[in-house]
């Protein structure tokens, strides 16, 4: 392989755990902050990528689009009707305990699923969208996929600072609040109910928009692309494996995580063409084993929780 | 200020509390006595909006908050404390302070993100007033300790300094005493007397007699759910009945 070639594999990695950093920053602020259960990422990744994907697209006989918006409007429709989503569901769910609110999301997820396979005006069903227009095409050569990394990049240090801003401030300090004793809250006189939806709802924003990032970068999504186990279960790996309520553990644990499920890749491609199905198992297996040896040796994650505080101690 | 009329709550079947009603005054100190299971602190939780009732009525400053939320009733003016103390673990003595003044700009995500002045503004007056009530509770040099490192007892002070933020019209104390060594009882008892002092009512639910016969103007007695006697320290101690229910003795 030469220098170039290696180079290029490399951008495109990123670039695929750069999206994957995106959901896992969305994830760590409703699970990591908010304490709020949510295994139906992959429902929220798809509305996000069909959304800026209808939004961004020339006329289609096939589907539902010809909006020819720009990039920039469809990621931003991909995040408001992904929190508009987290909104509808959050009213019967919000008040949940955490498990119930698992169970609801992860239902969620397959029914959009199934409305994406299912609906084909809107979606062209299980053929799925192609040609999803990319941002400035053309523009950079050689190069586009560097200009790509860059947005994704751009994506991910907005995203960490805005949590990051937000969970230091008394907003924040409600929401940690809430997950450490609900009912010290209500006490004081905030309304948790609201908190929990706005985390919700800001989380589900952010994978809107990280599905918007995916949409565009591989120009083909169909429904295959939000099952399971690469859109929820890889995202709460790469939380778990970074550590809970720490949005730079967060980040670490998506390059990571990403790097070892391609790694895998590698590893079962060597197999004889004969065990291609057992192959995809094994990568399965080998990812859970990985989350055991960190788990084992690190219960908190990499990087376990951060103290965030509203207050700076250096002051006083 | 507080006035509860025949309260019912019922648990599958069995009233923890039943027809309960009694009333108190402003700028009082009242204590809520009974044996165990005599349905005080769930006449606590029905007060506070923690628990519906089933039947009755809840007043709070003339004002029926039978249907309220906890957050809505707390708004309202009504801080409480719990029975065991519930601290905000993993965040500091000093954040658990300042997470509870109503009305704090930044407690909208917009503000904080796009606000900084204001919100920091403000953040420094709320700073002031948890030190303020750090002072008071002499409680300064834990400011930055974690809440879970807290002792029993320091635990209890920090629910205390969690309902006096609140700057409450009316503070509900559920056995403030409970687990407390003498010297830091005494130090409750003063303090609970010097928000007495600041105009405050106290509601405070205690199986310490000492404390009740020394700070209380008004002693309510509760007995298997129902309002049994009230009246003032010395004539509760005097009353045979709050004798009868506490040593369980029936008369036929």
């Amino acid at each position: 392989m030469t220098f170039a070639g290696v180079f290029s594999y490399l951008v495109f990695f990123l670039i695929f755990a750069g999206i994957y950093a995106v959901m896992t920053l969305a994830l760590n602020m409703q699970r990591g902050f908010a304490g709020l259960f949510n295994i139906g990422i992959a429902g929220f990744w798809a509305v996000g990528a069909y959304t800026s994907a209808i939004m961004t697209k020339g006329p289609s006989p096939d589907h539902l689009g010809g909006f020819g918006m720009p990039f920039i409007i469809g990621l931003l429709a991909a995040g408001i009707i992904s929190s508009l989503l987290a909104f509808l569901v959050g009213i019967p769910t919000i008040r949940l305990r955490e498990d119930y609110l698992g169970i609801a999301t992860i239902g969620i997820a397959e029914i959009i699923r199934l409305v994406i396979k299912n609906e084909a005006w809107l979606t062209n069903g299980v053929r799925g969208i192609s040609a999803i227009p990319k941002p400035l095409a053309g523009s950079f050569g050689s190069n586009y996929n560097l200009f790509f990394l860059m947005i994704v990049v751009l994506v991910i240090a907005l995203f960490y600072y805005l949590s990051e801003k937000g969970i230091n401030s008394p907003w924040g300090r409600i929401l940690r609040a809430i997950r450490e004793d609900e009912e010290v809250v209500k006490a004081v006189g905030k309304n948790v109910v609201r908190y929990r939806m706005e985390a919700f709802v800001l989380g589900a924003f952010m994978m809107g928009v990280g599905g918007g990032l995916y949409a565009h970068f591989t120009s083909f999504i169909s429904p295959e692309a939000f099952k399971p186990m690469q859109a929820t279960f890889l995202v709460w790996i790469m939380l778990i494996i970074g550590g809970s309520a720490n949005n730079f553990g967060s980040i670490v644990g998506a390059f990571l995580t990403w790097g070892i499920w391609t790694g895998t890749e590698f590893l079962t491609g060597m197999l004889p063409a004969a065990y291609t199905t057992q192959a995809a198992a094994i990568r399965v297996i080998l990812i859970g084993v990985f989350l055991e040896i960190i788990l084992l040796n690190r219960p908190e994650g990499l990087f376990g929780e951060k103290k965030y505080s509203s207050v700076s101690t250096a002051d006083r | 200020m507080l006035k509860v009329k025949s309260a019912v709550k019922e648990f599958s079947g069995f009233r923890a509390v039943d027809e309960c009603s009694f009333e108190v005054e402003e700028n009082t100190i009242t204590g809520l006595i009974g044996p165990n299971g005599a349905g005080k602190t769930t006449m606590f939780n029905l007060i506070a909006g923690s628990l519906d009732l089933d039947q009755g009525e809840v007043y709070f400053s003339e004002q029926k908050v039978n249907n309220f939320a906890p957050h809505q009733i707390a708004r309202l003016g009504l801080a409480r404390t719990f029975q065991i103390p519930k601290t905000l673990k993993k965040m500091t003595v000093m954040e658990n302070l300042m997470l509870v003044p109503s009305g704090q700009s930044g407690e909208n995500l917009w503000n904080s993100w796009f606000n900084s002045a204001k919100v920091s503004k403000e953040e420094e007056i709320v700073e002031a007033k948890a030190y303020e009530t750090l002072e008071f509770l002499e409680l300064t040099h834990l400011a930055d300790e974690m809440a879970v490192n807290l002792s029993g007892g320091q635990k209890k002070l920090l629910e205390l300094g969690r309902a006096l933020m609140a700057d409450p019209e009316l503070i509900m104390l559920d056995e403030p005493g409970a687990g407390v060594n003498p010297t830091l009882l005494n130090k409750i008892a003063e303090n609970i007397l010097k928000l007495k002092e600041r105009g405050k009512t106290i509601l405070l639910i205690e199986h310490n007699m000492d404390l009740i016969m020394n700070i209380c103007d008004r002693v309510i007695v509760m007995n298997d759910g129902k309002h049994l006697v009230e009246g003032t320290p010395a004539e509760i101690k005097r009353n045979p009945r709050v004798l009868e229910a506490y040593l369980g003795e029936k008369t036929a």
